[in-house]
């Protein structure tokens, strides 16, 4: 650690030298006392022309055997789920684990699982940013761009599980010929339809937004001439001026603004495809509040996956520090003990309510035949989380990467009980029945995953993958402002 | 000039508009003509010449006609010349009832796996050959001429007087003999009654007039053909007009039947301890207590002295009080109570005396002399048909037969092995099979290659009985007519047009005369369709006719008897009331529906000694008998099997196991669970002479010391659609005494390896109803002190949905629990009318039933100090030996707040302005939505395309199950049997019950033609599917809005329940409350 003379509080550490802790420097503070400073949340003495170059690499130098070994695999589950999909559109629902008493089966798990995890991108880039989170700038990129393919994915299941999907557009409310058909406003079917496409496209704008002056840095440094323009004219020809800063900031702070409730409707919505229901386990007023938060925590998990990669794949060490990946598991320990709460809380009104049908259906999901299900689920998100009490497990990202996994395992199978367990077992005893995935049912699962990773590949390989401006405005000016590196150096002057 | 001047254009070469326009218009027409010469195949339709105006396919009145199935008298309701559904005739006098496999025959008649034509089958080597009538036929005439008495004529039992005739025509004039088979006939009866009165006139009971029956193994709901559950019903409501009580039912059994399930006290039996039993009581009330005009019959005293009570519950493992309990209530209701047995359990080798203790009992509680047997001349039941077949068999083994010809008889598939007559032979059994082969030349009339005529000489394959002529004759003195309603769809031809045509060809004058009116009709010139029907060129209608000539009033030949005939086909029965004059010359058989009340004493005989001594041969030799024994009883819905290719039939559930497509050996729960076996873990069963393994089931109400197993299934050669369904338990029978033996058999059992999971049409049957008040059901003494009680369950809270307001109708239903057996004639009349597809064992395995109607049947959970014995919520109980069953129709209940409506975010289910919860398969996108949300899970949603065939080969390939639902619902001409009245849905779309809606909008567009649409509609206006197949008037249909309606003063009645009233939806369907009278 060495700390320059400029100013005592800008200090340079590597990512290994990180504690979690604020640096106290004794007696630096205006009556003598000590101060405790932050560590820097970019690690490495980054310059900003460092920033640049790190960051802008990916998207300029050809692909390394790496990602081309990653994209294929990602390739190849895409192409499980399109053989899987035209199956299914021509040999028909038949081919699904689905049935009488379980009408809805992996599909809507996946649905609410993938909607889940595209909460924390926007949390990550509009709540924390008008809770001037500072350190939110090193994710959130990504994290916003792992939204946005969540929520492709997510979007593909509403309309793969009709009956007929050919006419999934019938649902979109529009003055037509047939009959005019119009939707019924009911159902929250037809609410889900505004949810998701609302937040996916306001999502996809803030994202862009937030886009546009990396997008001119690559522009910047870009050589070829196609490649110039094609950066200039995504950029929206963004010029750097102090106008377009003055702009950019209004916009983004408003957007901001629109995006938060939105990270708390969308899911809020979806839960009501099952709150509005009658069927016990479903029909709760708890599930808004328990989705919402349900999706936090599972979007986070994924956060935590992808940011491993991108520590340890694309070299983000110094800008994705182990004090990121701390902050994150806080969250989730967090948001894992409010999911831990509203199971306890289900149940307890299980009983409070001295319902017949709804005290039977708790019972059954967690000592029925799906016990199982319900036992992952209760370990992963609720008891799991838990270790991250210890600050020697939260700082390890091998424990973090499996925790991350395996909170998104116990949040798919959250889904699960919900869906299948209320389902298998209603009202009459003569229609239960049990339900099981075929398998047409797993390979449409992972070929999501294949679609999911696919583009996020592709993201990483076109696009400044952190934010470079932002992250530029969290570094220390006394350090980041001297000259680069001298490999930095080195590197402008061949450019 | 103006450009758009067309008509002065002097400069334009070639052709005008107009004349283009017709120019093309020809060619198109032309090409449209020739490319469907080309590429449609020719079709053996006959279009009409001048289309009728407004004639549109399926749109339009339905034809009804009256015939007959197998001796049943049935309404047949056809479109387009397609019979589409068999129901019951509200107005038959015979009291026959309705199986569901009359039903289901509509699927018989249009089965792609019938013969298509006579076929040359080459035995021994050699492929089939198609052949033709004309070449194969006659050659049977020379050869019965030949063979003389070496040829035989195996048939099943004859209900027809002019096939009886037609074989007395060739058996009188080539001496060949005639062999009737019957695989299920109860010999029990015939032979007891027989012994009893001289005659086999087996009396039917009248349930409807008995205030107490007691049933020894009795199966009158599980064989329903004689109608008696129908009787049963009448008197089972609490709320008996005049001061009438409902009757009560306690049965003595050992296999839960459906009928035992119907029991208001079930005692359970193992069969071979039922004759005892029998006669137990028998002693106790003649011997003991003195009552009967036998109590001073010595040679009775004699008989029964060894059945003093006491020791005959021991041996039955009985608490002596519950066989005492039962004499005192028979001692206390004498000529108001009835003992009947039959059915499977009296097919043990103790069965006549099982019926003779039956009839002790009956004449002691004077049941004959108060009229609760119907005094009508019955026809003799048939018997003996066991003993005939060996005696054939063993003919035939030693080549005493030349000539066999086999009609409607499947031996091969449902004979039991014979004894070789001579012993020192090996093998000591031989089946019919090795009997055939020795057989000259085998003729089979069966209609498709079964497993008989594969190994016959040819197959002339006979027409489904809506396809020809023939008669019957009926219980109370009734003939009726079976008239075709179809032409032959195949090159078949009925069985009475080849028997009229053989006896002709034997020398038979009256068939000689048939035949040649029939060769001078077709010879005629055609008559146009305008005038009087022109004589027939069917062999059978001039044989038919002439012979019932003589029950006619006019001659032949004369306009009156043309009249008179056709008021018969009208009628279908004959005598038909008020509508044939009848002579008082012709029929002596009085009609006793119109005649109740007590029969003179003189009419009953007296029961001959000899017939005592059959009690002989079941008396207690001491100590309790041990050992497993095994009951065969007829498959519910497939009977002897020989629809086993009707998926219909498969499909439906066994009102009892819920079992489809297939059966499985029926474990007691104790033993199940000693054995440690799953539901479908394989077993073999021993008996000794044969062995099976089937699967196991955990039967409910089994005795401990029996199983059973389903007999009918395990068709190797019946078509795509049944083949290798469930196993063969026919040759687990066997011929003792000359009677087949199909219960009490001795058999062991041991688990094999490996299991077959059993399609069970339900999920789980046990319920608490304190917990899930979901069936109203209560006793008589709780009834007659609160009409209400059964029907408590949680209130609703307020909706903040609007109510619908209804203009003027809002249809509604109720079930009415107390007379719901839960036969399922219902789930089968609905399948018919909607075309409801069948989706075969993979698809009931996957639970994904298509069915819009099914009887959920619980078991309610035994009750044990107030408190219930064991948790109920996780599936089967550990131990339920004596159930208490429970039978509830389930269908959409058309709910007032129905959840659906509000779910569909397509609109695509919505509710009606007369109270109907539509569903609307055009606006259906298969969100399943509906479904989840639907409590009673009564929504069905089509996984797969089952009305058409996928094309793609290469899809088919991939997902097999695509080829199986095709072969299951679309090979021609199964889709014939659609009711064009109701769309055939597709793949993705959610479908459920419409209330039939197709005939409430057809009662809708009549009334708009009478000018009633103010009016309410009238009680019957529409009637239902599941209401018209329904034998016990269980379900009522009508407009609730109507305050004169039947189903209005249902819904308001105290023992209505609509069902989860918690959840608000309101329900249209009441539910009226199952009473058990428990008052002995």
């Amino acid at each position: 650690m060495t700390r320059p003379e400029a100013s005592p509080y800008a200090t340079v550490m590597d990512d290994g030298q990180l504690t979690g802790r604020p640096i106290v420097v004794a007696g630096a503070g205006p009556y003598g006392g000590d101060v405790e400073v932050p560590e820097p949340l970019v690690t490495g003495g980054k310059k900003w022309a460092d920033v640049d170059r790190d960051i802008c690499m990916h998207a300029e130098q050809f692909p390394t055997k790496r990602w081309w070994i990653a994209f294929s695999v990602a390739l190849a589950f895409l192409g499980v789920l399109v053989v899987s999909l035209i199956t299914l559109f021509y040999a028909g629902m038949g081919i699904l684990g689905v049935n009488s008493p379980v009408g809805w089966g992996s599909f809507i798990i996946n649905f609410v699982f993938w909607i889940g995890i595209g909460h924390a991108g926007t949390l990550i880039s509009a709540v924390l940013y008008l809770f001037r989170q500072q350190w939110r700038t090193g994710i959130n990129r990504a994290a916003e761009a792992m939204t946005l393919f969540a929520v492709a994915c997510a979007g593909i299941f509403p309309i793969i599980h009709l009956g007929r999907p050919w006419f999934a557009y019938w649902l979109v409310p529009y003055p037509n010929a047939r009959g005019p058909l119009w939707v019924n406003f009911n159902s929250p079917l037809a609410w889900d339809i505004f949810a998701i496409s609302t937040y996916g496209l306001v999502s996809l704008t803030f994202w862009y937004v937030g886009l546009l002056p990396d997008l001119a840095t690559v522009r910047d440094r870009a050589t070829h001439p196609w490649r110039k323009a094609l950066y200039n004219a995504l950029s929206f020809g963004w010029t750097g001026s102090h106008r377009a800063w003055r702009h950019y900031e209004s916009a983004y702070l408003i957007l901001a603004g629109l995006a938060t409730p939105l990270v708390f409707s969308v899911h809020t919505i979806v839960s009501f495809d099952f709150a509005t229901s009658v069927i016990p386990g479903w029909h709760t007023t708890i599930f808004p509040p328990y989705f919402v938060i349900g999706a936090i925590f599972s979007g986070f998990a994924m956060v935590i996956t992808l940011m491993t990669f991108m520590r340890g794949y694309f070299g983000m060490k110094h800008y994705i520090t182990l004090n990121h990946m701390e902050l994150m598991a806080k969250i989730l320990m967090f948001t894992g003990m409010m999911v831990g709460f509203a199971y306890s809380t289900e149940f307890f009104m299980a009983w409070y309510s001295g319902s017949e049908w709804e005290g039977f259906i708790f019972k059954n999901r967690a000592f029925g035949p799906y016990g199982w299900a319900y036992a992952i689920m209760f370990t992963c998100n609720a008891i799991i989380p838990q270790l991250f009490w210890f600050r020697p497990l939260r700082r390890n990202t091998w424990v973090l990467f499996a925790i991350s996994i395996l909170v998104n395992v116990g949040m798919w199978f959250e889904r699960y009980v919900i869906v299948v367990t209320s389902l298998h077992r209603d009202y009459l005893p003569s229609s239960w029945g049990m339900y099981a995935l075929t398998r047409w049912d797993y390979a449409i699962l992972a070929g999501s995953f294949g679609l999911f990773f696919t583009l996020f590949l592709l993201f990483v390989r076109v696009l400044p993958v952190v934010a470079i401006s932002e992250v530029k405005s969290v570094m220390d000016p006394t350090i980041a402002r001297s000259a680069p590196t001298r490999a930095a150096a080195a590197a402008i002057q061949e450019g | 000039m103006n450009p758009n001047d067309t008509s002065a254009r002097p400069d334009t070469p070639g052709v005008d508009r107009r004349e283009f326009l017709r120019v093309s218009g020809a060619l198109a027409a032309g090409g449209a003509l020739l490319s469907a010469g080309c590429q449609v195949p020719q079709e053996a339709t006959v279009p009409f010449h001048d289309m009728p105006e407004n004639l549109v396919d399926g749109i339009g009145p339905a034809r009804f006609f009256h015939t007959v199935i197998d001796g049943t008298p049935v309404a047949v309701k056809t479109r387009e010349g397609r019979p589409v559904l068999i129901t019951p005739r509200a107005d038959d006098a015979s009291g026959r009832g309705l199986t569901v496999r009359h039903q289901a025959s509509l699927m018989d008649l249009y089965d792609p796996d019938r013969a298509r034509g006579p076929v040359s089958v080459r035995r021994g080597g050699g492929a089939l050959v198609e052949s033709s009538w004309a070449g194969l036929s006659p050659d049977v005439v020379s050869r019965l001429k030949a063979a003389g008495p070496k040829a035989v004529l195996l048939t099943g039992p004859v209900a027809s007087p002019a096939v009886a005739d037609a074989i007395a025509g060739i058996t009188g004039r080539t001496g060949a003999r005639h062999v009737v088979w019957a695989p299920l006939e109860a010999d029990a009866a015939p032979e007891a009654w027989k012994l009893a009165f001289g005659n086999a006139r087996v009396a039917r009971p009248r349930l409807e007039k008995a205030d107490l029956i007691v049933g020894l193994g009795a199966e009158f709901m599980d064989r329903p053909g004689d109608g008696l559950e129908r009787d049963f019903a009448l008197r089972r409501s609490p709320d008996q007009a005049d001061g009438v009580r409902m009757s009560r039912f306690v049965q003595f059994e050992g296999r839960l039947t459906l009928t035992g399930a119907n029991a208001d006290r079930r005692i359970r039996v193992r069969d071979s301890h039922l004759g005892r039993i029998a006669a137990a009581l028998a002693h106790e009330l003649i011997v003991v207590r003195k009552l009967g005009p036998l109590a001073s019959d010595p040679e009775a005293g004699k008989a029964l002295a060894a059945f003093a009570i006491d020791a005959v519950a021991v041996q039955a493992g009985l608490d002596a009080r519950v066989l005492k309990a039962v004499a005192d209530e028979l001692a206390a209701a004498p000529g108001r109570s009835i003992v009947i047995a039959g059915g499977s359990a009296c097919a043990s080798a103790s069965g006549p005396a099982i019926e003779l203790a039956a009839l002790l009992l009956n004449v002691t509680l004077g049941a004959i002399d108060a009229g609760l047997f119907e005094p009508a001349a019955a026809i003799d039941a048939v018997s003996g048909t066991g003993a005939a077949l060996a005696a054939l068999a063993a003919d035939m083994l030693a080549g005493k037969v030349d000539l066999l010809i086999l009609a409607g008889v499947n031996p091969v598939y449902d004979a039991p092995a014979f004894a070789t007559a001579s012993a020192g032979l090996s093998p000591a059994t031989f089946t019919f099979a090795d009997a055939l082969a020795r057989v000259g030349y085998v003729v089979s009339m069966n209609d498709r290659l079964d497993e008989t005529s594969r190994i016959a000489d040819v197959l002339l394959p006979a027409s489904h009985p809506f396809e020809c002529w023939s008669d019957a004759a009926l219980p109370r003195g009734l003939f009726a007519i079976q008239q075709p309603v179809i032409q032959p769809l195949f090159d078949t031809r009925g069985l009475l047009d080849t028997l009229v045509e053989w006896a002709a060809g034997a020398g038979d004058p009256a068939a000689q005369a048939a035949v040649a009116a029939a060769a001078a009709a077709l010879a005629k010139p055609p008559v146009p369709v305008t005038a009087a029907p022109a004589a027939s060129p069917n062999p059978a209608w001039h044989y038919l006719r002439a012979g019932w000539a003589a029950r006619l009033p006019a001659a032949p030949a004369t306009p009156a008897f043309e009249a008179a005939w056709n008021e018969l086909l009208r009628a279908g029965q004959w005598p038909a009331p008020a509508a044939i004059p009848v002579t008082a010359d012709k029929t002596k058989a009085d009609k006793p529906a119109a005649k109740p009340g007590k029969v003179p004493a003189a009419t009953v005989p007296a029961i001959a000694p000899r017939a005592l001594a059959l009690l002989g041969a079941i008396a207690p030799a001491g100590g309790t008998a041990a050992g497993l024994e095994l009951q065969l009883y007829p498959h519910f819905a497939l009977a002897d099997g020989r629809s086993g290719n009707n998926g219909w039939l498969n499909e439906l559930p066994d009102p009892i196991t819920r079992i489809t497509w297939g059966g499985a050996l029926s474990i007691a729960p104790r033993r199940f669970d000693e054995m440690k076996l799953a539901n479908g873990d394989l077993v073999e069963v021993d008996a000794g002479h044969a062995k099976i393994i089937a699967p196991a089931y955990r039967h409910a109400g089994m005795h401990y010391d029996q199983v059973a197993l389903p007999l009918g299934l395990g068709r190797v050669a019946c078509g795509v659609i049944g083949d290798g369904i469930g196993p063969n338990a026919f040759p687990l029978r066997i011929l003792a005494g000359g009677r087949l033996v199909s219960a009490g058999l001795s058999v062991s059992i041991r688990k094999a390896a490996g299991n077959e999971p059993l399609a069970l049409a339900q999920g789980s049957e046990v319920i608490d109803r304190d917990r899930r008040p979901i069936v109203p059901a209560t006793t008589l003494s709780a009834y007659e002190k609160n009409r209400t009680s059964g029907t408590e369950q949680e209130e609703g809270g307020r909706s903040i949905w609007p109510v619908h307001e209804y203009a003027k109708t809002r249809w509604a239903m109720a079930i009415d629990l107390s007379k719901c057996n839960g036969c399922g004639k219902c789930v089968i009349g609905c399948q018919a009318e909607n075309n409801i597809p069948v989706v075969g064992r993979a698809g009931m395995l996957d639970r994904r039933p298509m069915s819009w109607m099914r009887i959920d049947r619980y078991y309610d959970a035994p009750k044990k100090d107030g408190r219930w014995d064991v948790e109920v919520w996780d599936g089967p109980l550990a131990v339920v030996e004596e159930p208490q069953t429970l039978f509830e129709p389930m269908l959409c209940q058309h709910c007032e707040n129905a959840p659906c409506e509000t779910v569909c975010p397509f609109v695509a289910t919505m509710h009606s302005a007369d109270g109907l919860n539509q569903q609307v398969y055009n606006r259906c996108v298969g969100t399943r939505y509906c479904a989840n949300n639907c409590p009673f899970k009564v929504r069905r949603f089509n996984f797969w395309e089952y009305g058409k065939k996928q094309e793609s080969a290469f899809f088919r390939w991939l997902v097999p199950r695509i080829r199986r639902a095709a072969d299951l619902n679309t090979r021609a001409p199964m889709q014939m049997k659609n009711n064009p009245e109701v769309t055939v849905r597709s793949r993705g779309v959610m479908e459920k019950c419409s209330f039939c809606i197709q005939r409430i909008r057809a009662a809708g567009a009549q009334a708009t033609r009478d000018g009633k649409t103010k009016e309410h509609f009238p009680d019957g206006a529409v009637v239902p599917a599941c209401m018209e197949a329904c034998p016990t008037g269980a379900i009522t249909f009508g407009d609730v809005n109507n305050p004169g309606s039947r189903v209005a003063s249902m819904a308001a009645h105290p023992r209505a329940m609509r069902l989860l009233d918690a959840v608000g939806v309101k329900p249209s369907i009441s539910y009226l409350t199952k009473v058990r009278h428990d008052k002995a």
